[in-house]
């Protein structure tokens, strides 16, 4: 359409008469425009109908939005769509004391379902290809907060911006044009973290959507944000954490004395209860600090308490009834040493390195991952001990030949820290990974697809140092009389003591099946250090009957 | 999310089967004489609002996203919030906005607020209070008095077990009587 054309349309809809339906009028379906061009085309007629707009004014709280935030929560490894986290967008009104808070309204982007009933398989592949339409909703803050904290059990940190007022009223009039609009969904690009930085830029002089690379992660967004300049200050204003059910349990759990910690255990064991002498006597905060825990622990490993067994709901009532008894008041706790997400390492990951194969020789290594952490760069703003890769290739070039060592379709570690070692808190552990890979590291002919999966329990023993064990089994490419197929034991350890150095031990036993091959031995060692906030340096080793040395460095962008 | 559901029927029919068994008995009232100045016959007062039972309260919260859509990194069926049918009309439930506001954070959130309150203190207890309109300066004589409610009624044997629109209806009307009596805007 010819923009003046557009424009005059505009006007004449804006200047025509107040309707029946007022909320109808062009003026209250299109709020935003009408504040921008009311300071390009000061006094114009158009602007003189005296048009209200009850439907508008009421969501606004008659405009009485004081600032914005950008939510973000964090990944969840139960479900593929949200493994990269997610963001929404929060208007906050501001509580007598002028704190923004629960009842705010928050904008929510995402795939339109409508009653669709489709499978796992069949939703993700049609958000990547455009098959679902997308849309904003709206809702209170506590909706998401509920859900998102104590039910997926994912941290949100909120960042507030620190827009002026006409930003922000222009910020929350283009929300309101684009509520019931409806887009195609894509999960790579045109998704929720794009979207809402979409509407964000409406802002004159704010550029927050990367052009490279051409997708969009959630936590990107929020690095872009803490760096953002806006009219000579910076854009963020202030980092909230919203902790998930999860982190406040193990945030008390931590804060407990050494009394207190084992008289929690010895209640969770039943080895006496609230009314004992061992309990009783114990001093006033003590027995706060106690029940509190154990509210959060009953409510985490219960999750969602409706539908727990019994004896975990009665654990909690009784737990819920005695608090009450006592009177009122926190005792401290101390706050995870969390990184947040801002502060995390970039999605992507290049690295570059020497490899030397005792049988193979020296090879260069050009490893690139376009997205998102493993196990030895993972940190708070992920899922802890966790890794989540996609596409992640690793091409070697020696002096006679070039080879793909391997490929990631996706690779999928995911490992609750059962920090605490209660019951229901012991540290589930799964793993999966599709892809391609030479099937052996003595051969650099063998590439085959393989498809991995893996089932155990993980613990962390003490502060940095988590281990767990697995069963599984992969299916393959039946190359160098390998099988189509290998089941396999495995025990990993990771050694995390801060942010900056860790490090993997690997032992893995495979049986392979259909092959005059016996089973054997893989061994792998890896440590990490990182070189500022976007390198590091890795050294790694393998052994497959043979053994492999490599040093790399890498960078994150 | 069936069991919820079965429950929550039985629950509605308990209560349907007490307004019909109470209507009877205010229909029975004997009204005032008018030559009988010196007594008058007490009328029971209309029951208040129960915006689980009179406005589908569970059902509100969704309806009020402007459509009826699911997000892609939300997933809805957890049953852990009450969804119930409305009975009474839309602007008897809307003329009593900031009480729906108070009802729909109670039916989301009722396990948090429920522990806020033992503990004296938290966000959701505090928006709930700004919600009944309740002025900061009177909040601590309100969370004491709910508080005093509440743990009467987690003490109740069976607690756990009671439908949850029955336990968020209990915080939702003691709140509101509380802040009613204590709270001044």
């Amino acid at each position: 359409m010819d923009p003046l054309s557009e424009l005059e349309s505009t006007l004449n809809a804006f200047a025509a008469a107040p309707l029946a339906n007022p909320d109808q009028h062009a003026q209250c379906q299109f709020p935003a425009r009408l504040q921008w061009l009311k300071t390009r085309l000061r006094g114009h007629p158009a602007f003189r109908a005296d048009v209200k707009c009850p439907a508008f004014e009421k969501w606004t709280q008659s405009g009485n939005v004081s600032s914005l935030s950008v939510i973000y929560a964090t990944g969840y490894l139960g479900n593929p769509a949200s493994y990269y986290g997610h963001t929404l967008l929060k208007f906050n009104f501001g509580d007598e004391q002028g704190k923004a808070g629960l009842m705010d309204v928050s904008l929510n982007y995402g795939a339109i379902l409508e009653g669709k009933d489709d499978d796992m398989l069949s939703y993700l592949i049609k958000c990547l290809i455009g098959g679902y339409e997308g849309g904003f909703s709206h809702i209170r803050f506590y909706f998401h907060e509920h859900n998102y904290g104590d039910i997926e059990l994912r941290n949100l940190w909120e960042y507030r911006l620190d827009l002026p007022q006409e930003s922000v009223r222009l910020v929350v009039a283009h929300a309101w044009e684009v509520l019931g609009k409806r887009y195609t969904y894509y999960f790579f690009r045109h998704n929720c973290a794009y979207r809402m930085t979409e509407l964000l830029e409406i802002v004159d002089g704010l550029k927050l959507t990367p052009d490279i690379p051409p997708w969009v992660i959630p936590q990107s967004i929020v690095q872009i944000l803490s760096g953002t300049q806006y009219r000579g200050k910076p854009l963020l204003a202030e980092v909230i954490h919203h902790p998930s059910r999860q982190s406040r349990f193990y945030e008390k759990y931590l804060s407990l004395s050494a009394d207190e910690s084992s008289a929690l255990k010895n209640l969770v064991y039943k080895k006496y209860s609230f009314t004992d002498s061992q309990f009783q006597e114990m001093p006033l905060p003590s027995k706060q600090a106690i029940l509190d825990t154990l509210l959060d622990y009953y409510q985490f490993i219960g999750v969602p308490l409706d539908r727990a067994p019994d004896e975990i709901k009665q654990s909690y009532a009784i737990t819920l009834a005695t608090r009450y008894q006592l009177p009122p008041g926190t005792p401290p706790v101390r706050a995870l040493n969390s990184v947040a997400p801002q502060d995390g390492y970039p999605p992507g990951w290049v690295q570059v390195g020497w490899q030397h194969n005792e049988l193979l020789g020296n090879t260069l290594s050009v490893r690139i991952r376009p997205a998102y952490y493993d196990v030895l760069d993972t940190d708070s703003s992920h899922v802890l001990n966790a890794a989540l890769s996609m596409f992640d290739i690793q091409i070697n070039a020696g002096e006679r030949k070039t080879y793909i060592g391997k490929l990631d379709v996706i690779n999928v570690e995911s490992a609750n820290p059962g920090l605490s070692g209660l019951p229901g808190d012991s540290g589930t552990a799964w793993k999966l990974r599709l892809g391609g890979e030479q099937l052996r590291l003595w051969c650099n002919n063998c590439f085959g697809a393989r498809l991995q999966g893996d089932w155990g329990y993980g613990r962390q023993f003490v502060h940095g140092l988590f281990g767990a064990i697995y069963v599984g089994g992969a299916l393959q490419d039946n190359q160098i009389n390998q099988g189509v197929a290998y089941a396999k034991t495995s025990t990993a350890l990771i050694f995390k003591p801060g942010n900056d150095f860790s490090m993997r031990l690997a032992y893995e036993q495979r049986l392979p099946i259909k092959s005059s091959q016996g089973s054997y031995d893989l061994l792998s060692a890896e440590a990490r250090l990182a070189l500022g906030k976007r390198s590091d340096l890795r050294l790694s080793y393998d052994w497959d009957g043979i053994r492999s040395f490599k040093v790399a460095l890498g960078h994150y962008w | 999310m069936k069991q919820v559901k079965f429950v929550t029927g039985a629950f509605l029919f308990l209560i349907a089967a007490l307004s019909i068994s109470s209507a009877s008995a205010e229909d029975t009232a004997t009204p005032a004489k008018p030559d009988d100045s010196a007594k008058t016959t007490a009328v029971k007062p209309k029951p208040a609002l129960n915006p689980w039972v009179d406005c589908g309260i569970g059902a509100m919260i969704f309806s009020e996203t402007k459509w009826a859509a699911v997000t892609s990194n939300i997933l809805w069926d957890y049953g852990t919030t009450a969804v119930t049918s409305a009975s009474a009309s839309p602007n008897t439930c809307e003329s009593s906005r900031a009480k729906m506001d108070a009802a729909l954070l109670i039916n989301n959130s009722y396990e948090k607020l429920a522990e806020e309150t033992a503990t004296g203190q938290g966000e959701h207890l505090t928006a709930l209070l700004n919600t009944f309109g309740c002025n900061f300066t009177n909040h601590s004589s309100a969370i004491q008095e709910i508080r005093n409610a509440m743990g009467r009624t987690v003490s109740v044997p069976g607690y756990i077990n009671q439908p949850y629109a029955e336990k968020a209806a209990k915080l939702y009307f003691i709140a509101d009587e509380v802040t009613s009596k204590t709270c001044t805007i």
